[in-house]
Protein backbone atom coordinates (compact mmCIF):
# COMPACT_ATOMS: atom_id res chain seq x y z
CA UNK A 1 0.00 0.00 0.00
CA UNK A 2 0.93 3.16 -0.62
CA UNK A 3 1.98 5.65 2.04
CA UNK A 4 0.47 9.45 0.75
CA UNK A 5 1.66 12.34 1.99
CA UNK A 6 0.25 16.32 2.05
CA UNK A 7 1.91 15.99 -1.53
CA UNK A 8 0.52 12.82 -2.82
CA UNK A 9 -3.11 12.24 -0.95
CA UNK A 10 -5.29 12.44 -3.47
CA UNK A 11 -8.54 14.99 -2.66
CA UNK A 12 -11.08 12.55 -2.37
CA UNK A 13 -15.25 13.04 -1.82
CA UNK A 14 -17.81 12.27 0.62
CA UNK A 15 -21.89 13.90 0.08
CA UNK A 16 -23.70 14.89 3.20
CA UNK A 17 -26.78 17.26 3.66
CA UNK A 18 -26.47 18.03 0.61
CA UNK A 19 -22.57 18.97 -0.01
CA UNK A 20 -20.24 17.40 -1.32
CA UNK A 21 -17.02 17.63 0.55
CA UNK A 22 -13.77 17.99 -0.77
CA UNK A 23 -11.03 16.09 1.59
CA UNK A 24 -7.91 14.25 1.82
CA UNK A 25 -7.23 11.50 4.52
CA UNK A 26 -3.88 10.45 5.22
CA UNK A 27 -0.85 9.34 7.66
CA UNK A 28 -0.81 6.09 9.98
CA UNK A 29 -4.36 4.26 10.68
CA UNK A 30 -4.04 4.32 14.04
CA UNK A 31 -5.76 5.80 17.30
CA UNK A 32 -8.08 8.72 16.65
CA UNK A 33 -7.64 10.82 13.52
CA UNK A 34 -7.11 14.35 13.67
CA UNK A 35 -9.42 16.67 11.62
CA UNK A 36 -7.94 20.15 10.76
CA UNK A 37 -10.35 23.61 10.48
CA UNK A 38 -8.97 25.88 8.02
CA UNK A 39 -8.66 29.83 8.33
CA UNK A 40 -10.64 32.63 6.60
CA UNK A 41 -10.36 31.84 2.86
CA UNK A 42 -8.13 29.23 2.87
CA UNK A 43 -8.13 25.59 1.26
CA UNK A 44 -6.54 22.16 1.92
CA UNK A 45 -3.52 23.38 0.19
CA UNK A 46 -3.11 26.64 2.67
CA UNK A 47 -2.13 23.45 5.15
CA UNK A 48 1.54 23.81 6.22
CA UNK A 49 2.96 20.07 5.01
CA UNK A 50 5.96 19.96 7.52
CA UNK A 51 2.97 20.18 10.24
CA UNK A 52 0.37 17.65 8.76
CA UNK A 53 3.11 14.83 7.50
CA UNK A 54 4.31 15.58 10.57
CA UNK A 55 1.33 14.63 12.54
CA UNK A 56 0.62 11.64 10.09
CA UNK A 57 3.59 10.23 10.96
CA UNK A 58 2.14 8.57 14.12
CA UNK A 59 -2.11 9.54 13.65
CA UNK A 60 -4.42 9.83 10.46
CA UNK A 61 -4.46 13.78 9.41
CA UNK A 62 -7.64 14.85 7.62
CA UNK A 63 -7.98 17.92 5.85
CA UNK A 64 -11.57 19.32 3.93
CA UNK A 65 -12.77 22.25 2.34
CA UNK A 66 -16.14 23.22 4.30
CA UNK A 67 -19.12 23.76 2.85
CA UNK A 68 -18.94 26.42 -0.33
CA UNK A 69 -15.13 26.37 -0.14
CA UNK A 70 -12.76 25.73 -3.03
CA UNK A 71 -13.12 21.87 -3.95
CA UNK A 72 -16.56 21.60 -2.10
CA UNK A 73 -19.82 21.99 -3.39
CA UNK A 74 -22.80 24.79 -1.78
CA UNK A 75 -22.61 27.48 -0.40
CA UNK A 76 -20.44 29.02 2.46
CA UNK A 77 -22.40 29.54 5.89
CA UNK A 78 -23.05 33.15 7.29
CA UNK A 79 -22.62 31.70 10.55
CA UNK A 80 -19.61 30.02 12.72
CA UNK A 81 -22.78 27.61 14.27
CA UNK A 82 -24.04 26.55 10.47
CA UNK A 83 -20.07 25.91 9.61
CA UNK A 84 -20.07 23.53 12.36
CA UNK A 85 -23.48 21.70 11.65
CA UNK A 86 -21.56 21.24 8.24
CA UNK A 87 -18.38 19.92 9.30
CA UNK A 88 -20.18 17.81 11.95
CA UNK A 89 -21.97 16.38 9.18
CA UNK A 90 -18.47 15.90 7.37
CA UNK A 91 -16.99 14.04 9.96
CA UNK A 92 -20.05 11.77 10.29
CA UNK A 93 -20.43 11.27 7.16
CA UNK A 94 -16.48 9.53 6.99
CA UNK A 95 -18.42 6.94 9.74
CA UNK A 96 -15.67 8.21 12.39
CA UNK A 97 -16.85 8.14 16.09
CA UNK A 98 -14.59 10.18 17.74
CA UNK A 99 -11.97 12.58 16.29
CA UNK A 100 -9.15 14.84 17.83
CA UNK A 101 -9.83 18.35 16.19
CA UNK A 102 -7.14 21.38 15.62
CA UNK A 103 -8.67 24.66 14.38
CA UNK A 104 -7.17 27.45 13.11
CA UNK A 105 -8.36 31.20 13.38
CA UNK A 106 -11.94 30.99 11.77
CA UNK A 107 -11.04 27.08 11.97
CA UNK A 108 -10.98 27.60 16.00
CA UNK A 109 -14.21 29.21 16.20
CA UNK A 110 -15.57 26.39 13.80
CA UNK A 111 -14.00 24.02 16.30
CA UNK A 112 -15.09 25.21 19.70
CA UNK A 113 -18.45 25.24 18.11
CA UNK A 114 -18.39 22.00 16.78
CA UNK A 115 -16.85 20.49 20.63
CA UNK A 116 -20.41 22.47 22.09
CA UNK A 117 -22.87 20.31 19.94
CA UNK A 118 -20.96 17.62 19.70
CA UNK A 119 -19.10 16.70 22.86
CA UNK A 120 -18.89 13.13 22.36
CA UNK A 121 -17.53 13.35 18.89
CA UNK A 122 -14.74 15.27 20.15
CA UNK A 123 -11.73 13.98 22.24
CA UNK A 124 -9.43 16.83 22.16
CA UNK A 125 -9.29 20.38 20.45
CA UNK A 126 -6.58 22.33 19.61
CA UNK A 127 -7.05 26.03 18.92
CA UNK A 128 -4.18 28.15 16.68
CA UNK A 129 -4.80 31.59 16.25
CA UNK A 130 -7.87 32.24 17.81
CA UNK A 131 -9.81 33.78 20.22
CA UNK A 132 -13.25 33.06 22.20
CA UNK A 133 -17.20 34.55 21.20
CA UNK A 134 -16.70 38.39 21.52
CA UNK A 135 -13.18 38.37 21.73
CA UNK A 136 -10.83 41.54 22.08
CA UNK A 137 -10.99 43.36 19.09
CA UNK A 138 -12.84 40.59 17.42
CA UNK A 139 -16.11 42.67 16.28
CA UNK A 140 -14.41 43.34 13.23
CA UNK A 141 -10.82 43.01 11.17
CA UNK A 142 -8.46 44.76 13.70
CA UNK A 143 -7.01 47.53 12.43
CA UNK A 144 -3.72 45.82 11.30
CA UNK A 145 -5.46 42.88 9.40
CA UNK A 146 -7.78 45.73 7.58
CA UNK A 147 -3.91 47.63 6.71
CA UNK A 148 -2.66 43.97 5.69
CA UNK A 149 -6.11 42.35 3.77
CA UNK A 150 -6.40 45.61 1.77
CA UNK A 151 -3.31 45.96 0.63
CA UNK A 152 -1.88 44.07 -3.27
CA UNK A 153 0.78 41.85 -3.31
CA UNK A 154 2.83 40.29 -6.04
CA UNK A 155 2.50 37.40 -6.12
CA UNK A 156 -0.47 37.32 -4.30
CA UNK A 157 0.55 34.64 -1.70
CA UNK A 158 2.86 36.97 0.28
CA UNK A 159 -0.12 38.23 1.87
CA UNK A 160 0.69 35.37 4.09
CA UNK A 161 4.05 36.73 4.99
CA UNK A 162 1.91 39.61 6.77
CA UNK A 163 -1.17 37.87 8.00
CA UNK A 164 1.25 34.99 9.60
CA UNK A 165 4.93 36.44 10.49
CA UNK A 166 6.07 39.10 12.27
CA UNK A 167 7.90 41.97 10.90
CA UNK A 168 11.64 40.51 12.18
CA UNK A 169 14.20 39.12 10.03
CA UNK A 170 13.76 35.76 11.59
CA UNK A 171 9.95 35.23 11.29
CA UNK A 172 10.00 36.65 7.30
CA UNK A 173 12.64 34.10 7.07
CA UNK A 174 10.40 31.51 8.31
CA UNK A 175 7.43 32.82 6.38
CA UNK A 176 9.34 32.82 2.71
CA UNK A 177 10.16 29.11 3.88
CA UNK A 178 6.64 28.26 4.62
CA UNK A 179 5.44 29.60 1.34
CA UNK A 180 7.69 27.32 -0.31
CA UNK A 181 6.41 24.02 1.49
CA UNK A 182 2.92 25.52 0.69
CA UNK A 183 3.31 25.43 -2.84
CA UNK A 184 5.23 22.32 -3.15
CA UNK A 185 2.01 20.44 -3.93
CA UNK A 186 1.30 21.15 -7.94
CA UNK A 187 -0.57 18.07 -9.13
CA UNK A 188 -4.40 17.90 -7.59
CA UNK A 189 -4.33 21.26 -5.74
CA UNK A 190 -7.18 23.04 -4.67
CA UNK A 191 -8.65 26.20 -6.63
CA UNK A 192 -8.39 29.07 -4.87
CA UNK A 193 -11.87 29.85 -3.02
CA UNK A 194 -14.03 32.11 -5.33
CA UNK A 195 -15.30 35.59 -4.20
CA UNK A 196 -18.47 34.64 -2.38
CA UNK A 197 -16.49 32.58 0.56
CA UNK A 198 -14.84 35.76 1.97
CA UNK A 199 -18.31 38.17 2.88
CA UNK A 200 -19.77 35.34 3.93
CA UNK A 201 -16.81 34.27 6.32
CA UNK A 202 -16.55 37.93 7.44
CA UNK A 203 -20.08 37.97 8.28
CA UNK A 204 -20.13 34.55 10.37
CA UNK A 205 -16.62 36.16 12.20
CA UNK A 206 -18.20 39.03 12.97
CA UNK A 207 -21.16 37.95 14.27
CA UNK A 208 -19.21 35.15 16.66
CA UNK A 209 -17.32 38.94 17.66
CA UNK A 210 -20.20 40.68 18.25
CA UNK A 211 -20.32 42.23 22.00
CA UNK A 212 -22.65 40.20 24.35
CA UNK A 213 -23.21 39.65 28.18
CA UNK A 214 -20.92 37.25 29.92
CA UNK A 215 -19.38 36.31 26.78
CA UNK A 216 -16.85 33.91 27.94
CA UNK A 217 -18.91 31.93 29.89
CA UNK A 218 -20.11 28.97 27.31
CA UNK A 219 -16.55 27.96 27.48
CA UNK A 220 -17.11 26.83 30.43
CA UNK A 221 -18.83 23.58 28.82
CA UNK A 222 -15.35 22.74 26.82
CA UNK A 223 -14.90 20.05 29.35
CA UNK A 224 -12.61 18.41 26.48
CA UNK A 225 -8.68 18.80 27.02
CA UNK A 226 -7.77 21.55 25.38
CA UNK A 227 -4.29 22.74 24.18
CA UNK A 228 -4.30 26.96 23.10
CA UNK A 229 -1.56 28.00 20.51
CA UNK A 230 -0.22 31.18 19.22
CA UNK A 231 2.51 33.66 18.38
CA UNK A 232 2.98 36.30 20.75
CA UNK A 233 2.69 38.82 18.91
CA UNK A 234 -0.66 37.63 16.83
CA UNK A 235 -2.41 41.14 15.27
CA UNK A 236 -5.32 39.36 13.61
CA UNK A 237 -6.60 37.67 16.42
CA UNK A 238 -4.50 39.66 19.20
CA UNK A 239 -2.51 37.17 21.66
CA UNK A 240 -4.65 38.09 24.92
CA UNK A 241 -7.89 36.43 23.12
CA UNK A 242 -5.66 33.03 23.91
CA UNK A 243 -5.20 33.70 27.06
CA UNK A 244 -8.38 34.37 27.38
CA UNK A 245 -9.33 30.66 25.91
CA UNK A 246 -6.99 29.19 28.74
CA UNK A 247 -8.36 30.77 31.46
CA UNK A 248 -12.04 30.03 30.91
CA UNK A 249 -11.71 26.45 29.44
CA UNK A 250 -11.81 24.23 32.29
CA UNK A 251 -8.80 21.53 31.36
CA UNK A 252 -6.80 24.14 28.98
CA UNK A 253 -3.06 24.58 28.35
CA UNK A 254 -1.75 27.67 26.80
CA UNK A 255 1.40 28.08 24.92
CA UNK A 256 2.83 31.31 23.16
CA UNK A 257 5.75 31.14 20.96
CA UNK A 258 8.22 34.31 20.91
CA UNK A 259 8.04 36.73 18.04
CA UNK A 260 5.19 35.18 16.23
CA UNK A 261 2.39 36.48 14.90
CA UNK A 262 -0.71 34.66 13.41
CA UNK A 263 0.56 31.75 12.00
CA UNK A 264 3.08 30.62 14.91
CA UNK A 265 2.65 26.75 13.92
CA UNK A 266 4.06 27.48 10.51
CA UNK A 267 7.04 29.32 11.91
CA UNK A 268 8.18 26.68 14.45
CA UNK A 269 6.54 23.63 13.03
CA UNK A 270 8.64 21.04 14.21
CA UNK A 271 8.26 22.53 18.11
CA UNK A 272 4.29 23.13 16.95
CA UNK A 273 4.51 19.35 16.28
CA UNK A 274 5.80 18.23 19.32
CA UNK A 275 4.07 20.27 21.59
CA UNK A 276 0.56 19.20 20.26
CA UNK A 277 1.69 15.27 19.73
CA UNK A 278 3.08 15.39 23.29
CA UNK A 279 -0.59 17.11 24.17
CA UNK A 280 -2.72 14.45 22.01
CA UNK A 281 -0.80 11.52 23.09
CA UNK A 282 -0.96 12.53 27.05
CA UNK A 283 3.05 12.18 27.36
CA UNK A 284 4.25 12.92 30.44
CA UNK A 285 0.82 14.37 31.37
CA UNK B 1 28.61 7.16 42.36
CA UNK B 2 25.86 8.54 40.90
CA UNK B 3 23.82 11.14 42.95
CA UNK B 4 20.55 11.82 43.30
CA UNK B 5 18.12 14.26 44.84
CA UNK B 6 18.25 12.62 47.86
CA UNK B 7 22.05 11.24 48.21
CA UNK B 8 23.50 14.64 46.91
CA UNK B 9 25.88 15.37 49.86
CA UNK B 10 25.40 19.40 51.19
CA UNK B 11 28.75 21.18 49.89
CA UNK B 12 30.37 24.10 50.93
CA UNK B 13 32.34 27.03 48.29
CA UNK B 14 33.10 30.79 49.59
CA UNK B 15 32.39 33.84 47.92
CA UNK B 16 31.19 37.27 48.85
CA UNK B 17 32.29 36.69 52.46
CA UNK B 18 29.75 34.04 52.75
CA UNK B 19 29.85 30.36 52.60
CA UNK B 20 27.24 28.98 50.17
CA UNK B 21 25.54 25.64 51.09
CA UNK B 22 24.80 23.54 47.28
CA UNK B 23 24.43 20.11 46.22
CA UNK B 24 25.24 19.23 42.74
CA UNK B 25 24.50 15.67 40.93
CA UNK B 26 23.58 14.66 37.78
CA UNK B 27 25.21 13.20 34.36
CA UNK B 28 28.41 15.82 33.54
CA UNK B 29 26.64 16.74 29.93
CA UNK B 30 25.34 19.86 28.55
CA UNK B 31 24.97 23.22 30.73
CA UNK B 32 24.39 23.11 34.12
CA UNK B 33 21.03 24.03 35.65
CA UNK B 34 20.95 26.14 38.65
CA UNK B 35 18.00 26.37 40.76
CA UNK B 36 16.83 29.16 42.70
CA UNK B 37 14.04 28.95 44.84
CA UNK B 38 10.87 30.37 46.41
CA UNK B 39 9.87 32.23 49.47
CA UNK B 40 11.73 31.09 52.41
CA UNK B 41 12.37 27.55 51.41
CA UNK B 42 15.96 25.80 50.59
CA UNK B 43 17.56 22.97 48.98
CA UNK B 44 15.04 20.58 50.42
CA UNK B 45 11.99 22.10 48.66
CA UNK B 46 12.43 21.31 45.08
CA UNK B 47 10.89 18.02 43.71
CA UNK B 48 12.98 15.42 43.41
CA UNK B 49 10.65 13.90 40.49
CA UNK B 50 12.17 17.30 38.59
CA UNK B 51 15.47 17.95 39.84
CA UNK B 52 16.48 13.76 39.36
CA UNK B 53 14.71 14.44 35.90
CA UNK B 54 16.98 17.28 34.59
CA UNK B 55 20.08 15.47 36.28
CA UNK B 56 19.40 12.49 33.67
CA UNK B 57 20.92 14.17 30.76
CA UNK B 58 22.74 17.25 32.73
CA UNK B 59 24.22 18.63 35.61
CA UNK B 60 21.65 20.27 38.31
CA UNK B 61 23.05 22.61 41.04
CA UNK B 62 20.52 23.32 43.79
CA UNK B 63 21.64 26.25 46.14
CA UNK B 64 20.87 28.32 49.38
CA UNK B 65 21.09 32.28 49.06
CA UNK B 66 22.99 34.04 51.27
CA UNK B 67 21.51 33.66 54.53
CA UNK B 68 19.21 31.01 53.72
CA UNK B 69 19.08 27.70 55.44
CA UNK B 70 22.53 26.17 55.48
CA UNK B 71 24.48 29.44 54.00
CA UNK B 72 25.79 31.32 56.40
CA UNK B 73 25.58 35.37 56.33
CA UNK B 74 22.45 37.77 56.29
CA UNK B 75 19.98 37.51 53.35
CA UNK B 76 19.74 40.75 51.67
CA UNK B 77 16.94 43.09 51.51
CA UNK B 78 16.60 43.66 48.15
CA UNK B 79 16.59 41.72 45.17
CA UNK B 80 19.33 43.04 43.02
CA UNK B 81 21.66 41.78 46.09
CA UNK B 82 20.60 38.30 46.02
CA UNK B 83 21.36 38.29 42.09
CA UNK B 84 24.45 39.59 43.13
CA UNK B 85 24.97 36.68 45.66
CA UNK B 86 23.91 34.24 43.29
CA UNK B 87 26.43 35.64 40.88
CA UNK B 88 29.13 35.20 43.46
CA UNK B 89 28.09 31.29 44.10
CA UNK B 90 28.32 30.53 39.96
CA UNK B 91 31.75 31.91 39.80
CA UNK B 92 32.66 30.52 42.68
CA UNK B 93 31.73 27.38 41.35
CA UNK B 94 34.41 28.23 38.39
CA UNK B 95 31.45 28.40 35.78
CA UNK B 96 31.47 30.76 32.84
CA UNK B 97 27.64 30.23 32.57
CA UNK B 98 24.35 28.43 33.47
CA UNK B 99 20.73 27.69 32.35
CA UNK B 100 18.96 29.10 35.35
CA UNK B 101 15.23 27.99 36.71
CA UNK B 102 13.55 30.23 38.92
CA UNK B 103 10.72 29.95 41.02
CA UNK B 104 8.68 32.70 42.51
CA UNK B 105 11.03 35.41 44.28
CA UNK B 106 13.54 32.82 42.88
CA UNK B 107 12.37 33.89 39.59
CA UNK B 108 13.01 37.53 40.12
CA UNK B 109 16.16 36.92 41.57
CA UNK B 110 17.01 35.14 37.73
CA UNK B 111 15.75 37.79 36.20
CA UNK B 112 17.94 40.24 38.65
CA UNK B 113 20.69 38.28 37.57
CA UNK B 114 20.28 37.70 33.82
CA UNK B 115 20.13 41.98 33.91
CA UNK B 116 23.09 42.57 35.29
CA UNK B 117 25.27 39.44 34.17
CA UNK B 118 23.52 38.45 31.12
CA UNK B 119 26.82 36.55 29.99
CA UNK B 120 26.31 34.00 32.75
CA UNK B 121 23.19 33.09 31.74
CA UNK B 122 22.68 30.44 28.57
CA UNK B 123 19.13 30.10 29.39
CA UNK B 124 16.52 30.83 31.38
CA UNK B 125 13.02 29.66 32.78
CA UNK B 126 10.79 31.52 34.77
CA UNK B 127 8.10 29.90 37.10
CA UNK B 128 5.21 31.21 39.43
CA UNK B 129 6.50 34.32 38.92
CA UNK B 130 6.60 38.18 37.35
CA UNK B 131 8.26 41.02 36.38
CA UNK B 132 9.17 43.96 38.60
CA UNK B 133 6.32 45.81 39.04
CA UNK B 134 4.14 42.63 39.03
CA UNK B 135 0.34 43.23 39.44
CA UNK B 136 0.07 41.70 43.30
CA UNK B 137 -2.28 39.07 44.64
CA UNK B 138 -5.44 39.92 46.03
CA UNK B 139 -6.03 36.94 47.47
CA UNK B 140 -7.18 37.63 51.60
CA UNK B 141 -5.42 34.80 52.97
CA UNK B 142 -2.40 35.32 51.19
CA UNK B 143 -0.57 37.05 53.09
CA UNK B 144 -0.97 35.55 56.64
CA UNK B 145 -0.45 31.96 55.28
CA UNK B 146 2.39 33.10 53.53
CA UNK B 147 4.60 33.73 56.82
CA UNK B 148 2.69 31.08 59.03
CA UNK B 149 5.05 28.71 60.44
CA UNK B 150 4.37 25.39 61.58
CA UNK B 151 6.02 24.86 65.05
CA UNK B 152 6.86 21.23 64.57
CA UNK B 153 8.99 21.49 61.79
CA UNK B 154 9.83 25.89 61.80
CA UNK B 155 8.43 25.67 58.00
CA UNK B 156 5.61 26.00 56.23
CA UNK B 157 2.82 23.68 57.53
CA UNK B 158 1.29 21.28 54.67
CA UNK B 159 -2.60 23.00 55.18
CA UNK B 160 -1.12 26.55 53.73
CA UNK B 161 1.35 25.26 51.72
CA UNK B 162 -1.29 23.04 49.23
CA UNK B 163 -3.40 26.53 50.02
CA UNK B 164 -0.64 28.85 47.94
CA UNK B 165 0.82 26.54 45.89
CA UNK B 166 -2.32 24.28 44.32
CA UNK B 167 -5.41 24.87 42.88
CA UNK B 168 -8.30 23.70 45.16
CA UNK B 169 -9.66 21.29 43.04
CA UNK B 170 -9.50 17.45 44.30
CA UNK B 171 -6.91 16.54 41.83
CA UNK B 172 -4.79 19.45 42.15
CA UNK B 173 -4.73 18.95 46.04
CA UNK B 174 -4.10 15.34 45.39
CA UNK B 175 -0.76 16.29 43.55
CA UNK B 176 0.19 18.97 46.24
CA UNK B 177 0.17 15.61 48.75
CA UNK B 178 1.74 13.67 46.29
CA UNK B 179 4.48 16.33 45.99
CA UNK B 180 4.99 16.94 49.91
CA UNK B 181 5.88 13.03 50.04
CA UNK B 182 8.24 12.99 47.27
CA UNK B 183 9.56 16.26 48.61
CA UNK B 184 9.99 14.71 52.24
CA UNK B 185 11.99 11.66 50.69
CA UNK B 186 15.29 13.19 51.58
CA UNK B 187 15.96 12.50 55.54
CA UNK B 188 19.37 12.62 55.91
CA UNK B 189 21.81 15.90 55.66
CA UNK B 190 18.68 18.19 55.28
CA UNK B 191 18.28 22.05 55.32
CA UNK B 192 17.18 23.43 58.50
CA UNK B 193 14.54 25.82 58.20
CA UNK B 194 15.09 29.55 56.98
CA UNK B 195 15.92 32.18 59.88
CA UNK B 196 13.17 34.93 60.72
CA UNK B 197 16.01 37.08 59.25
CA UNK B 198 15.47 35.20 56.13
CA UNK B 199 11.49 36.31 55.64
CA UNK B 200 11.82 39.35 56.85
CA UNK B 201 14.74 40.08 54.06
CA UNK B 202 12.84 38.29 51.61
CA UNK B 203 9.74 40.58 52.30
CA UNK B 204 11.51 43.69 52.11
CA UNK B 205 12.93 42.46 48.66
CA UNK B 206 9.72 41.13 47.22
CA UNK B 207 7.85 44.52 48.55
CA UNK B 208 11.15 46.77 46.72
CA UNK B 209 10.25 44.84 43.70
CA UNK B 210 6.95 46.17 43.17
CA UNK B 211 8.52 49.35 42.77
CA UNK B 212 9.01 50.87 39.21
CA UNK B 213 12.49 52.47 38.09
CA UNK B 214 11.61 53.50 35.23
CA UNK B 215 9.41 52.58 32.16
CA UNK B 216 7.22 49.44 33.64
CA UNK B 217 8.70 46.04 32.47
CA UNK B 218 11.04 48.60 30.36
CA UNK B 219 13.69 46.54 31.67
CA UNK B 220 12.77 43.10 30.36
CA UNK B 221 13.56 43.97 26.94
CA UNK B 222 16.95 43.69 27.55
CA UNK B 223 16.49 40.11 28.22
CA UNK B 224 17.97 39.08 25.05
CA UNK B 225 17.87 35.25 26.07
CA UNK B 226 15.65 32.32 25.19
CA UNK B 227 13.03 32.06 27.94
CA UNK B 228 10.90 29.59 29.04
CA UNK B 229 7.87 31.24 31.36
CA UNK B 230 6.02 28.63 33.02
CA UNK B 231 2.83 29.07 35.67
CA UNK B 232 -0.22 27.75 36.49
CA UNK B 233 -3.31 29.27 35.10
CA UNK B 234 -4.55 30.61 38.94
CA UNK B 235 -1.51 31.96 40.65
CA UNK B 236 -2.98 33.35 43.67
CA UNK B 237 0.16 34.60 44.90
CA UNK B 238 2.27 35.64 41.63
CA UNK B 239 -0.95 35.94 39.84
CA UNK B 240 -0.62 34.37 36.46
CA UNK B 241 -1.42 37.27 34.33
CA UNK B 242 2.37 38.29 35.20
CA UNK B 243 2.99 35.26 33.53
CA UNK B 244 1.87 36.57 30.18
CA UNK B 245 3.68 39.98 30.73
CA UNK B 246 6.94 38.48 31.31
CA UNK B 247 6.35 36.58 27.39
CA UNK B 248 5.04 40.04 26.33
CA UNK B 249 8.00 42.08 27.15
CA UNK B 250 10.72 39.68 26.93
CA UNK B 251 11.85 39.16 23.36
CA UNK B 252 12.77 35.56 22.89
CA UNK B 253 10.06 34.04 25.52
CA UNK B 254 7.81 30.76 25.28
CA UNK B 255 5.04 30.62 27.72
CA UNK B 256 3.27 27.66 28.72
CA UNK B 257 0.52 27.88 31.52
CA UNK B 258 -1.18 24.45 32.68
CA UNK B 259 -4.92 23.64 33.82
CA UNK B 260 -6.17 23.80 36.83
CA UNK B 261 -2.90 24.31 39.13
CA UNK B 262 -1.30 27.04 40.82
CA UNK B 263 1.83 28.47 42.30
CA UNK B 264 3.51 25.21 41.59
CA UNK B 265 2.14 23.64 38.69
CA UNK B 266 5.45 22.56 37.93
CA UNK B 267 5.39 20.31 40.76
CA UNK B 268 1.74 19.14 40.02
CA UNK B 269 2.65 17.90 36.28
CA UNK B 270 7.05 17.06 36.68
CA UNK B 271 6.65 14.64 34.03
CA UNK B 272 5.20 17.40 31.87
CA UNK B 273 7.34 20.47 32.81
CA UNK B 274 9.97 18.23 32.45
CA UNK B 275 9.15 17.33 28.96
CA UNK B 276 8.40 20.73 27.97
CA UNK B 277 11.78 22.26 29.98
CA UNK B 278 13.89 19.63 28.63
CA UNK B 279 12.50 20.82 24.63
CA UNK B 280 12.95 24.05 25.77
CA UNK B 281 17.01 23.39 26.77
CA UNK B 282 18.38 21.16 24.01
CA UNK B 283 16.34 23.20 21.08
Amino acid sequence: MTTHTHQTAPTQFVEAKGIRFAYRRFGKASGVPLVFNMHFTGTMDHWDPLVTDGFAKDREVILFDNAGVSSSSGEVPTSVERMAASALAFIKALGLSQVDVLGFSLGGLVAQELTLVAPELVRRLVLVGTGPRSGESMASLTPEAQTIFGASYDPPDHLWLSVFFTPSEASQAAGRAYLKRFRRRTEGRDPEVNESVAPAQLEALAKWGAPRANPFDYLKAIHQPTLVINGDNDVIIYTINSYILQQNIPNAQLILYPDANHGSQYQYPERFVRHVSMFLSEEGA
Amino acid sequence: MTHTHVTAPTQFVEANGIRFAYRRFGRDTREPLLFMQHFRGGMDHWDPAITDGFAMDRPVILFDNAGVASSSGETPNTIDAMGEHAAGFVGALGLSHVDVLGFSIGGYIAQALTLRHPSLVRRLMLVGTGPRGSEPSNDPKYPQYATSTDPGTGETGLEAFLYLFFSPSTSSQAAGRAFWERRHLRRKDIDPPSSAQTMKAQLAAIAEWKELRAERFGELKRIAHPTLVVNGNRDIMVPTINSFTLSQHIPNAQLIIYPDSGHASHFQYPDLFLAHARLFLDR
